[in-house]
C-alpha cells in the first residue's frame, strides 16, 4: 500500500512536469515572440515578423492565429504564395473564423490570371468543419445509434419507441460518415501553390521542355505528380505541366 | 451574294435540323471528345409549348437582344460556315437581306428554336441560320442587318471573317488535316491575340489535344473545342476547332507551330460479299496518326521606345473609360471610391491602374475584376474601385486622370485622360479615426464589406495553440475506442439469442432450473447431515429425486411416485442397476418417515449415494 501511495506521488510529478514545460513552451514563449512579431509588424518591419511567427510555428505548436499574423505579415512583404498557404493552414485549424475567410477571399483576389482552381460549392461547405470536429460527431452519433440498438436488444419492448430514434440515428451517422470520408478525402489532394512573381510552367520535367502555361505568385494549381524536384500540376483550364518544386509550397504539406 | 428573294426576308417557323444532323454525325464519326455540355436541348413539340407558356409565366419579358456569332470565325476559300443570329426575348418577323458583299455568298437556311434551362430557369430564343461561302481570301467584314422583333427593327452586329486560301495539306490527306490560323501576321510583344487550331477529319477516334510549339509566345486561355462540318473539294469533314488566346513575349520574327495532334483515323474498308455482320460492324481499318499542321510566321514587334509614357503600365489594345466617384461630399478622412470601368479589347489581365500619386490623397489598393464579353477573354470590360481619402479641407477636386496604353491598331502610344472631378471636402468633426476595415468578430463572410480594400488587421490573440498531431481518425486509440460498442452490442445480441432460445424451449429451462436446484440441495444435504436434522434431510433427497425424474420424464414433480421406476423409466435406458438403487432410496426416504433418526455418518453416505444417483439420472436422454 505504502509502495503504491510512493509510486503514485512519482507519478503526479512527473506529470505536472510534464504538463509545466508543456505550458512553458506553449504558453509563456510563443505568445512572448508572438507579441513580438506583431510589434515589428505594426512597425511595418514584414520580413522580420515573418522569421518571429516562423519561429513561433517552429516550436511545434500550431494556432490559427499565429497563422493567420503569419499570412498577414507574407502579403505585407509581397508575398502573396506565402500568404495563401498560411492563411489556409490557419482555415484547416479555424474553418469558420471570418478573418481568415475576408483574407483568403482577398488575397485571392490580388492574384493574377485566372488558373488558380477552384473549390466546388460542397467541398466548401464540407470545409465549414476541421476534420476533427468531423470525426468527433460521426463518434458520438455511432456511440448513440450502437447504445440504441444495444437497448433494443436488451429490452424489446422498447421496440415501438426507439426504433424510429435507432433508424435516425443510424442515417445521420451514414450520412455524417459520408461527409467524414469525402472531407478526408478532400483534405488528402495536394495543391501546389506559386510563391514566386511568375513561374514557367512546362509541359516536361525539364527546364528544356516547352511552356505549357505561365502562372503567377499565388496561383493555387492541382498536383497530380511529384518527380525528384518536378511537380506535375493543372491548372482550372486543365492545362496541366510541370514545375519546379522550389518555385510552389505544397499544402497540405 | 445575297440569296434571299426580296430585300426582307420573312422568318418561318421552319425547324432547322442542322444542330442534330450534327449530332448525328459526330455520333457515326464517332468523335468522341470529352467536353461541358450546354444545356440547351432540342424538344418536342409538346414539351416546346410546355416550356414557352412555362417561360411566358415565370420570365419577366425583356426588350429583345441579338447576337451575331460566326459558326467559325476563319475558313478557307471555297469553305463554308454558318452564320447565326440570335433573336432573344422576342420573336423575329422579318430581317433585311445582306447586301452584296466581295468574296462572300450569304444564304438564309432557315430558322430554329432553342430552350435552355440552367438552374431552373428557362429560356428560349430564335435563331436565323445563314450560310456563309468564301470565294476570296482576306478578312471579310460581314455587315450588321436590321431583324423586326415584335415590329420594332433591331439592329444585329457586324462580324470579321478570315478567309484563308486553299491549303495544300487539305490536297495531300483526303482524310485529315490540321490548320493553324491567326487573325495576325504581325503583332506587338504583349498583344493579345486570337489563335485557331482546326482538325479537318472524315472520321476518327482517339483524339488527343492539339500540341503547339510557342516558343517565345505565351498561351493565356483555352477554349474548349467546337464542332461544325465543312466540305472541302467534294469531300465532307467534321471540322473540330480549338481557340486559344495567345502574345508574344520577345521581338523579332518569330514561328508560331506546329500544331500537332494525335488520332486514330477509321478508314472505311471494302465490304466483303460473305460477312454476313459486315454491313453491321462495317468494315474499318484504323491507322494511328499524327497530324501535323505548317507553322505560322509571325513578325513581332517590339513595342516603340520614343514617346513612350512614363506612366505606362503595359495596356496593349484598344480601350474607353468611364469613371464615377461617390461620394462626392465628405469630411476630411472619410474614402471616397472611384468606379473606373475600362472597356476595349486587348490584354485586360496585364490593364493596372496608374500610380496615383496624389499628396493630398490617401489610397488603398484598387481591386480589378474583368467582365469579358468573348470567350477568350480578349474583349471586355475590367471594373476597378479604388479608393481615396482625402486628407485636406481645402481640396476642391479630384485630379485629373490618365491612363497611357499602346494602341497596335493606330501603331502608336494613346493617352485616355479624364476630367478632374470636383469635389467638397469638409473638416473632419470631432476627430474622426481613419476608417480601418476590420472584419467583426464572428461577422460571416458574406456579410463583408465588398469593397475592402486592405486585408483584415492582425490578431492580438495566438488563440489556442494546438500541438502538431494526426487527426483523430488516424489515431489507433481512436479507432479501437470504437470497437467498443461494437463489441457490446455483440455481447447483448448473443445473450438476447440464448434468452430467446431459453424463452421457447421449456425442458431446457426447466432443465437448468433442476440443475440449480440439484447443487443448492446437494449443499443443503450436508448442512442437514451434520446438523442430523433427519425429516428435513430426507425430505429434501425425496423432493431432489422427484424434480430429477420429473424433468427426465417430462413429468410434473408432484406426479412422480416409486411407480414410475418401473414404468416409463426403464422406457428411458435406466438400467436395472439404477432402478434398484433408485428404488433403494425411495424406500429408505419411506421408512424415514417412521425411524427418522438416523446418525450423521448414515446421512452423509446417503447424500453421497444420492448425489451419484442423481448424476446417472442426468445422463438418461431426456
Amino acid at each position: 500500500m505504502r509502495k503504491i501511495i510512493q509510486w503514485s506521488k512519482r507519478g503526479a510529478v512527473w506529470v505536472g512536469c510534464v504538463a509545466a514545460s508543456f505550458l512553458i513552451i506553449l504558453g509563456a514563449d510563443g505568445p512572448s515572440q508572438f507579441e513580438q512579431a506583431n510589434r515589428l509588424y505594426e512597425q511595418g518591419k514584414y520580413r522580420e515578423a515573418i522569421s518571429v511567427y516562423q519561429n513561433v510555428i517552429k516550436t511545434g505548436a500550431n494556432s490559427a492565429g499565429v497563422l493567420f499574423n503569419l499570412g498577414n505579415a507574407c502579403f505585407k512583404a509581397g508575398n502573396l504564395g506565402q500568404a495563401l498557404f498560411y492563411y489556409r493552414r490557419a482555415e484547416l485549424l479555424a474553418p469558420r473564423d471570418p478573418d481568415i475567410q475576408a483574407n483568403l477571399r482577398f488575397t485571392r483576389d490580388q492574384v493574377s490570371g485566372t488558373s488558380s482552381i477552384q473549390r466546388a460549392a460542397w467541398k466548401r461547405l464540407i470545409g465549414y468543419f476541421t476534420l476533427n470536429e468531423l470525426t468527433i460527431g460521426v463518434a458520438i452519433l455511432f456511440w448513440i445509434w450502437m447504445i440504441s440498438l444495444a437497448l433494443l436488444r436488451y429490452r424489446p419492448a422498447l421496440m415501438t419507441s426507439l426504433r424510429s430514434f435507432a433508424v435516425i440515428t443510424g442515417c445521420l451517422f451514414a450520412a455524417l460518415l459520408i461527409i467524414l470520408l469525402l472531407s478526408f478525402s478532400h483534405r488528402r489532394d495536394r495543391n501546389a501553390i506559386v510563391i514566386t512573381r511568375q513561374v514557367t510552367v512546362h509541359l516536361g520535367p525539364l527546364p528544356e521542355s516547352q511552356t505549357a502555361f505561365t502562372a503567377s505568385d499565388g496561383t493555387e494549381l492541382k498536383v497530380h505528380d511529384e518527380r525528384e524536384n518536378w511537380i506535375q500540376v493543372s491548372d482550372r483550364s486543365n492545362r496541366s505541366g510541370w514545375v519546379q518544386a522550389e518555385r510552389v509550397m505544397l499544402f497540405p504539406k | 451574294m445575297a440569296a434571299a428573294p426580296s430585300d426582307m426576308l420573312h422568318v418561318t417557323r421552319r425547324e432547322k435540323r442542322g444542330a442534330a444532323t450534327l449530332e448525328t454525325l459526330a455520333k457515326r464519326a464517332r468523335l468522341f471528345i470529352p467536353g461541358p455540355r450546354l444545356l440547351v436541348r432540342r424538344c418536342s413539340a409538346g414539351w416546346r409549348i410546355l416550356l414557352i407558356a412555362f417561360s411566358l409565366c415565370g420570365i419577366p419579358i425583356n426588350a429583345a437582344t441579338i447576337t451575331t456569332q460566326l459558326e467559325r470565325e476563319s475558313i478557307m476559300v471555297g469553305e463554308s460556315t454558318s452564320l447565326l443570329i440570335s433573336v432573344e426575348g422576342g420573336t423575329p418577323q422579318s430581317a433585311q437581306t445582306f447586301p452584296a458583299l466581295p468574296g462572300l455568298s450569304i444564304q438564309y437556311t432557315g430558322s430554329s428554336q432553342q430552350f435552355s434551362s440552367i438552374n431552373g430557369r428557362t429560356s428560349s430564343k430564335q435563331i436565323l441560320n445563314f450560310t456563309v461561302t468564301a470565294s476570296q481570301p482576306g478578312q471579310l467584314r460581314i455587315p450588321a442587318i436590321n431583324i423586326v422583333v415584335d415590329g420594332t427593327p433591331h439592329p444585329s452586329q457586324s462580324v470579321t471573317l478570315t478567309v484563308t486560301p486553299a491549303d495544300a495539306t487539305a490536297a495531300q490527306n483526303r482524310y485529315a488535316f490540321l490548320r493553324l490560323n491567326t487573325s495576325k501576321q504581325e503583332v506587338y510583344v504583349g498583344e493579345v491575340f486570337p489563335v485557331e487550331v482546326q482538325l479537318y477529319v472524315t472520321d476518327a477516334e482517339n483524339l488527343q489535344a492539339p500540341r503547339l510549339s510557342s516558343d517565345g509566345f505565351i498561351i493565356h486561355k483555352q477554349l474548349d473545342h467546337t464542332r461544325s462540318q465543312s466540305q472541302v473539294g467534294n469531300i465532307p469533314y467534321n471540322v473540330l476547332a480549338f481557340r486559344m488566346s495567345v502574345s508574344a513575349v520577345k521581338a523579332g520574327p518569330l514561328t508560331l507551330g506546329p500544331a500537332e495532334m494525335n488520332l486514330v483515323l477509321r478508314l472505311r474498308g471494302q465490304r466483303d460479299p460473305n460477312d454476313p455482320f459486315g454491313a453491321f460492324f462495317g468494315n474499318f481499318q484504323r491507322r494511328a496518326t499524327t497530324l501535323a499542321s505548317p507553322p505560322v510566321a509571325i513578325n513581332v514587334l517590339p513595342l516603340p521606345t520614343t514617346n513612350a509614357p512614363a506612366e505606362f503600365t503595359g495596356a496593349i489594345g484598344t480601350f474607353a473609360w468611364t469613371i464615377s466617384a461617390t461620394p462626392t461630399t465628405v469630411n476630411v478622412g472619410d474614402p471616397i471610391t472611384l468606379k473606373i470601368a475600362i472597356t476595349g479589347a486587348g490584354n485586360l489581365d496585364n490593364l493596372k491602374l496608374p500610380q496615383f500619386n496624389w499628396p493630398d490623397f490617401k489610397t488603398y489598393q484598387a481591386n480589378g475584376t474583368i467582365s469579358a464579353q468573348d470567350a477568350l477573354g480578349i474583349q471586355g470590360t475590367k471594373s476597378f474601385e479604388q479608393v481615396i481619402v482625402p486628407q485636406s479641407a481645402s481640396l476642391k477636386n479630384i485630379p485629373e486622370l490618365t491612363l497611357p496604353y499602346f494602341d497596335p491598331a493606330q501603331k502608336k502610344y494613346v493617352r485616355l485622360t479624364h476630367a478632374a472631378i470636383p469635389i467638397t471636402v469638409n473638416p473632419a468633426t470631432g476627430g474622426q479615426p481613419q476608417p480601418t476595415i476590420v472584419a467583426a468578430k464572428g461577422a460571416a463572410q458574406e456579410e463583408l464589406p465588398q469593397d475592402r480594400t486592405d486585408i483584415v488587421h492582425i490578431k492580438t490573440e495566438p488563440g489556442p495553440m494546438i500541438a502538431l498531431a494526426p487527426p483523430l481518425l488516424q489515431r489507433p486509440w481512436f479507432l479501437l475506442l470504437q470497437l467498443v460498442p461494437i463489441l457490446g452490442l455483440a455481447g447483448l445480441t448473443w445473450w438476447r439469442k440464448k434468452q430467446d432460445h431459453l424463452a421457447n424451449s421449456p425442458r431446457l429451462r426447466r432443465k437448468i432450473e433442476v440443475d440449480k436446484a440439484e447443487r443448492a440441495g446437494l449443499h443443503e444435504l450436508k448442512q442437514l447431515a451434520h446438523s442430523k436434522q433427519s425429516d428435513r434431510f430426507f425430505a429434501l433427497v425425496f423432493r431432489l429425486l422427484q424434480e430429477r425424474l420429473g424433468e427426465r420424464l417430462d413429468l410434473p414433480a408432484s406426479a412422480i411416485t416409486e411407480a414410475v421406476l418401473d414404468d416409463p423409466l426403464p422406457r428411458r435406458g435406466a438400467t436395472p442397476a439404477l432402478q434398484q438403487r433408485l428404488h433403494a432410496l425411495f424406500q429408505i426416504c419411506n421408512q424415514a418417515r417412521f425411524a427418522p433418526v438416523r446418525t450423521d455418518q448414515e446421512l452423509l453416505a446417503l447424500a453421497s449415494e444420492l448425489e451419484a444417483v442423481l448424476h446417472e439420472l442426468q445422463r438418461l436422454p431426456a
